[in-house]
């Protein structure tokens, strides 16, 4: 059943333009990143490491959260449109799958975007003549940046279900990746989902560390509960169709 | 005049409201965090440092802001065949200005509390010297102008494509640029829209590389600035407001 949901996602996202602003938007904090990385190259003498906190200085905290809720508020988007609520609901398929089939796009968009930041990183790298090796934990800061952007779309999928409106849950999640900062430099970002990410990533962290434990917790529970959330709104609500 | 009345009307179960007041409490949020970390000699030249901070905020939030309010503005006539029965009682053309116009007096509305709440922050903060009304008079005025000239883009974008995707990448893409806009050469800063947020800024920072001080001082807007601001506003207003003209409906 699953599977099938799958395949009925991957049609209505077809030939769709919002796969361009995944691969437009982060090519100018890459740009910036870089650009501030050879103004001050004499500050930050640790090569690829400084390179990568530039370059994740505002693309985990302001981008990642709000493009992904552009992309979920958009995969519910179609599900308010038109009369598709009745269809959507009288799917022969369990909600549940329907809700699981869109949360697995939005984490693999989360993925595929931390795969393109990864990519334009050592693009940028090479670029601006940095020639020691690339740093071999690369992958894992993508992967768990990955993970938090999946927490990210579990919450922002759920506010989309409920707010049948394009803007307001993209706002949120601007709004939420600013207050995800704050948190982080508070102290408590493992408690907020919008930090996650930029935990992941190791933003605005010198010393490039992160607790597995915590992080994999809550970036779990996270996906978890607001899935739920989203599952048992749609079991106990009536839709109405416009 | 009765056409504008009507825009509230549409907008009335819009939860407006609700969305300048998230605006407003992400702004109030972000410097009630900001202001416990400054020392006694910055507050003495508290005043400067607020105003240095708004402009900042500004740059940050309102460009979203103003993408989500054109678009709960503009994307109820995508819906049903709105635009095809408006357009035969009102030409496309009032109803873009209409809609500027609505516009106008929701951001101006907010900028006018939002000012007024941040005198009364510094004040209660014991900023020294008297609160200067001039100075946030003419900063709302600026922030509004910068805003109503975001606001014409972010309308063309929200009434030309349906999928309100576009106006919000948009909008994000402004917030991005607008907190990069600070770190970057006056030149550069011209060219893009959200840059004048921090461009027209009444206080400015000066940081010497020798000695690692920084120092705030007052300014006045460039002449130039204020020129470009407005052309940018006209540009955007006439190639919007041509776009959703010719529209086939």
């Amino acid at each position: 059943m699953l599977l099938r949901c799958l395949k009925a996602e991957l049609q209505k996202c077809r030939r769709s333009p919002v796969w361009l602003a995944f691969v437009l938007l982060p090519v100018f904090p890459a740009i910036l990143g870089t650009m501030n990385y050879l103004g001050n190259i004499e500050v930050l003498d640790n090569a690829w490491y400084s390179l990568w906190s530039q370059h994740t200085l505002f693309s985990s905290m302001f981008f990642l959260p709000a493009l992904l809720g552009v992309f979920c508020a958009w995969q519910w988007r179609l599900e308010h449109a038109d009369h598709n609520w009745n269809s959507f609901m009288t799917a022969p398929v369990p909600v549940r799958d329907l809700c699981l089939a869109k949360l697995i796009y939005a984490a693999a968009v989360s993925l595929l975007s931390q795969v393109w930041i990864g990519a334009l990183f050592v693009l940028s790298g090479k670029l601006a003549g940095l020639s020691g090796p690339l740093p071999p934990e690369l992958p894992e800061w993508l992967l768990c940046g990955a993970m938090g952007g999946a927490a990210v779309c579990a919450v922002q999928l759920y506010f989309s279900l409920r707010i049948r409106a394009f803007a307001p849950p993209v706002a949120f999640g601007l709004v939420g990746g600013i207050a995800g900062l704050m948190a982080t430099t508070q102290g408590f970002g493992y408690a907020f989902p919008y930090s996650l990410p930029c935990i992941g990533m190791r933003a605005n962290n010198p010393a490039m560390e992160l607790d597995v434990v915590p992080f994999l917790l809550s970036a779990c529970a996270y996906t978890a509960v607001f899935t739920l959330l989203s599952i048992r709104y749609l079991r106990r609500r009536d839709v109405s169709a416009e | 005049m009765k056409l504008l009345k009507l825009e509230f009307f549409k907008c009335r179960r819009r939860k407006i409201a609700l969305v300048c007041a998230a605006v407003l409490a992400a702004e109030l949020l972000w410097f009630a965090i900001d202001l416990p970390r400054q020392d006694a000699e910055d507050l003495a030249q508290g005043w400067m440092l607020l105003f240095y901070n708004l402009a900042l905020i500004d740059a940050i939030f309102l460009p979203i802001s103003v993408a989500v309010i054109a678009s709960r503005n503009c994307e109820l006539e995508h819906k049903g065949a709105a635009l095809k029965l408006l357009e035969t009682m009102v030409t496309p053309g009032r109803l873009y200005i209409t809609k500027l116009t609505w516009g106008a007096l929701v951001l101006a509305a907010l900028l006018s509390v939002r000012s007024a709440a941040f005198a009364a922050m510094g004040a209660a903060a014991h900023f020294s010297g008297d609160i200067p009304w001039g100075k946030f008079a003419l900063f709302t005025v600026i922030s509004w102008a910068v805003s109503m000239m975001v606001y014409a883009l972010q309308q063309g974008l929200s009434l030309r494509f349906a999928n309100q995707a576009v106006a919000l990448v948009c909008g994000i893409f402004g917030s991005f640029v607008g907190v990069m806009s600070m770190l970057f050469p006056d030149w550069l800063v011209r060219c893009v829209p959200w840059g004048y947020y921090g461009l027209l800024s009444l206080a400015r920072m000066d940081w010497d590389p020798d000695t690692r001080f920084t120092q705030f001082f007052w300014r006045w807007p460039e002449p130039l600035d204020v020129v470009l601001l407005l052309l940018f506003g006209a540009l955007f207003f006439i190639v919007g407001r041509t776009l959703f003209v010719r529209k086939e409906v």
